[in-house]
């Protein structure tokens, strides 16, 4: 048999198999916290979606759009033992690219002014996007130092998947070696409702 | 937007459809794409050609997973730029080290004789990684079907590259055996 007929016949297993390939199971995810090891993607699970329509129905009755985002100063909300902070994501999403945009090594590294900013670039597939922007996601990038707290390093941006490519500026350039995950929070929630990449990050 | 009002807009040939799968999909196939051919640009026009073809091909064809069949669309034509490349000695990369790991499990002098077969044979392929844990059928998935680097599905599954090149090497085996116990020589 030729390779490529192999491959071929890899590429006719069923629909199913290969998108589950792309988001873990619930038992990995279980362990993958009991271990504290690190996981790309969370889970949509039925009751991460109640309370997310929940909260996004009381934003919507109280008409007030109250950002709590993931700021410096709220950084003690955003500590705890494992890096892994509870709950799960509305939609199987995919991160491809947490690095600069820059590809200047001496640029990231010697602390730019603040209109030399660099992006973090993040690419974002989620199934359903309209259930993401009515409950109003605020997106931050922050640094893990190992020690299981999250230090935001980014602005706080609304979820928009109009352009599906969401850019965020550093505010505080991570350091090399840096562990940088990609944060997702909610109004009217004082945490961090989900850590989504723990991508390590090297400058 | 529903698959089904996607596919609805596909039919009527209406050109929002690719502005929906763009929207929808693009980020998942530039991924693949982006995961085979590691190169932006090529990825972006391989991402458009998989719209373009999908435009060409629905109608007739109705797919029954609209994101899997543009992954498969966008897979198979970044495939073909790189074996276009290859020819051309301009590279290979990941995507080469998948086809040498299949090329040296899979022995010579068998050929599939149609396409029936071969979609049978996509059909065992499918009940045996059923039967594998979550885990080896997702790192199986990921490094045969999206040419992920051993690197990055060590990092998605959240388990070191040396456990998933020995995961790896006992999928093959086992895949191996299980096709000759339904009768197929691989």
């Amino acid at each position: 048999m030729r390779t490529e007929d192999f491959f071929s016949i890899i590429d006719g297993i069923d629909d199913d198999i290969v998108l589950d390939a792309r988001c873990p199971s619930e038992n990995e995810l279980s362990e993958a916290r009991a271990d504290n090891r690190r996981i790309p993607f969370y889970k949509w699970t039925p009751a991460a979606a109640g309370i997310l329509c929940v909260l996004a129905l009381v934003v919507m009755l109280t008409a007030k759009l109250r950002s709590i985002s993931v700021a410096p100063n709220t950084s003690d909300d955003l500590s705890g033992s494992s890096p892994y902070y509870s709950v799960v994501m509305p939609e199987n999403v995919f991160i491809f690219d947490l690095s600069p945009a820059s590809s200047d090594n001496e640029q990231r590294e010697a602390a730019p002014k603040r209109n030399d900013l660099p992006f973090a670039e993040v690419y974002l597939s989620v199934r359903n996007p309209d259930v993401w922007e009515k409950a109003d996601v605020r997106f931050t990038v922050c640094a893990y130092d190992g020690s299981g707290r999250l230090y935001p390093i980014s602005e706080t941006v609304r979820a928009d998947f109009s352009g599906e490519l969401l850019r965020i500026n550093y505010t505080d350039m991570p350091q090399r070696g840096t562990t940088c995950v990609l944060c997702a929070s909610v109004p009217n929630s004082d945490k961090l409702t989900a850590v989504m990449l723990p991508g390590a990050w090297e400058p | 937007m529903e698959d089904n009002e996607i596919l609805r807009l596909f039919r009527e040939r209406d050109e929002n459809a690719i502005l929906a799968i763009s929207r929808k999909f693009g980020t998942y196939c530039r991924s693949i794409a982006r995961g085979i051919l590691h190169n932006r640009e090529d990825s972006e026009e391989c991402v458009n050609d998989a719209y373009m073809r999908a435009w060409e091909s629905i109608p007739p064809h109705d797919p029954p997973s609209l994101g899997a069949f543009l992954g498969r669309v966008t897979k198979n034509l970044a495939l073909d730029r790189i074996r276009s490349e290859r020819r051309e000695k301009r590279g290979g990369g990941e995507t080469a080290l998948v086809f040498d790991e299949l090329s040296e499990f899979i022995s010579d002098g068998v050929s599939v004789e149609n396409e029936l077969e071969r979609k049978e044979m996509s059909a065992a392929v499918s009940r045996f990684l059923r039967k594998s844990s979550d885990l080896h059928r997702r790192a199986f998935v990921l490094r045969y079907w999206y040419c992920a680097a051993v690197r990055d599905i060590a990092a998605e599954l959240g388990i070191k590259e040396h456990n998933v090149s020995v995961i790896l090497g006992r999928m093959r085996h086992k895949l191996r055996e299980y096709m000759r116990k339904e009768g197929y020589d691989v």
